[in-house]
């Protein structure tokens, strides 16, 4: 055998390859049933999974030696797409926040069926801490006209200032010379509600003040517009008494709560017109 | 012996590479078999006895660790190492010619894998896969054997020495 390797060696290889041959087609034709081709290949499963696992590490290894500009290219693409989501999911915060805004607004509207309004949204803010100004993006295309009131879901904003085609400016109740008669709602006690009150800079609430002697005011009492004056609907909500001072004299003033959030607020309500008659 | 420890480094390298690595990182089916290639290397520099020996069991480790059919890697190489073996057995080849005879043995070793996975019911179109894989896989293979054959060449001896 050793001479016949050493000599014809073709010879061997030849046997060799028939033989090969009928093996490949054994385990071909008979998969998964060939014995000799189970037993292989059952011995060699600890050793395919050991080298996979080495192969896994060294192919890592040799894609970032050889391929840097690949993983670049994959980490560049993995960043856009989180990027991507990222802007997705910040619209759908912000959709779902609108949403929410203008549920509140919709809310409203049907809580009172009785007055006609324009949506509008704010396009610009004073730079003013206090935002004595906001404008909104409805004007006289909309029926909005100067003196109109606007209103949010949680109170009154203040009142249009200055209206143009598709926009208007709206002084805010922030403005400290803006006023509005109001009513206690509870005693139906009049008053004029506006002018800031702060303590130590910090913005409390507004003034509400010309109330009628040894008035019947606590802390906790709703006040709404009383309609005088005809600029503001009568029954919308101005806010909520924080506190009330008396002089000595029987004679009343309190500090009522701003519950609009004037900083951050986007939507709002022109008030172009009620179904009733409103003094 | 010294031969062997060049030998069986190159035939393991050769196997981990065809079994493991390449597998995972050709591209568009471009392949070249280094088994293959260091058993035509081992045959075109020192004895075709080392070239059979590195296709045969090779050929038959790969088909364990990588293939379906067992043996029959095995056999295509012993199929390209017997013709190279009969083209260089008369003549030292030069090196350009050497290169010609490794592309043809190759080549009919690819024909004997393609057939056998033809007759046993692959579905593939020959044209395509001839040129874009298989034609520049036949070229790597056949330029990677002069380096090996360079590597696995008897101490003290030409390249290309005859036996």
């Amino acid at each position: 055998m050793r001479k016949l390797w050493k000599n014809r060696p073709l010879l061997i290889a030849w046997i060799a390859i028939v033989l090969l041959i009928v093996l490949a087609a054994f385990t071909a034709f008979a998969r998964g049933t060939a014995p000799v081709d189970g037993l292989f290949r059952n011995a060699s499963a600890p050793v395919i999974e050991a080298l996979h696992r080495a192969q896994t590490q060294v192919q890592a290894f040799f894609v970032r030696v050889f391929d840097p500009s690949g993983v670049q290219a994959e980490n560049d693409r993995l960043k856009t797409q989180v990027l991507e989501q990222q802007q997705q999911l910040a619209l759908l915060d912000e959709t779902e926040r609108e949403n929410a805004r203008l549920t509140e607004l919709l809310n409203f509207v049907q809580a009172n069926p009785n007055m006609r309004y324009v949506s509008a949204s704010v396009i610009g803010r004073d730079s003013n801490p206090y935002l004595d100004t906001v404008m909104l993006n409805a004007g006289t295309r909309s029926g909005v006209t100067e003196k109109m009131a606007v209103l949010t879901a949680d109170g009154i904003v203040g009142r249009v200032s200055e209206v143009g085609p598709n926009w208007c400016r709206v002084r805010t109740m922030c403005n400290d010379e803006m006023r509005i008669s109001v009513m206690v709602q509870r005693t139906r006690d009049e008053g004029m509600l506006g002018g800031l009150y702060e303590e130590d800079g910090i913005l409390i609430g507004l003034k509400l003040y010309y109330l009628p002697n040894n008035a019947d005011i606590q802390v906790g009492d709703v006040i709404r517009t009383s309609g005088i004056g005809g600029f503001f609907p009568k029954g919308l909500y101005a806010g909520t008494v924080l506190s009330v001072n008396e002089d000595g004299k029987g004679n009343y003033d309190a500090i009522v709560s701003l519950d609009v959030d004037f900083l951050h607020f986007e939507n709002a309500l022109v008030v172009v017109g009620t179904d009733e008659a409103v003094e | 012996m010294k031969r062997l420890w060049v030998m069986i480094p190159v035939a393991a390298i050769a196997i981990l590479l065809d079994s493991f690595l390449l597998p995972n990182l050709s591209h568009n089916g471009i392949r070249p078999l280094f088994v293959l290639a260091a058993a035509l290397g081992a045959a075109a520099s020192t004895k075709v006895q080392d070239g059979i020996v590195i296709a045969l069991i090779g050929g038959l480790l790969t088909d364990l660790f990588a293939n379906p059919y067992l043996g029959l890697s095995a056999a295509a190489y012993l199929v390209a190492v017997v013709i190279l073996y009969g083209f260089i057995r008369k003549n030292r080849p030069k090196l350009l010619m050497l290169l010609v005879f490794a592309l043809v043995a190759c080549t009919a070793s690819e024909a004997m894998i393609l057939g056998f996975s033809l007759i046993l019911g692959a579905r593939f179109s020959i044209l395509n896969r001839l040129l874009t894989a298989t034609l520049p896989s036949l070229i790597l293979e056949a330029l990677l054997v002069l380096p090996l054959a360079a590597i696995l060449k008897p101490a003290g001896k030409g390249t290309f020495d005859r036996r």
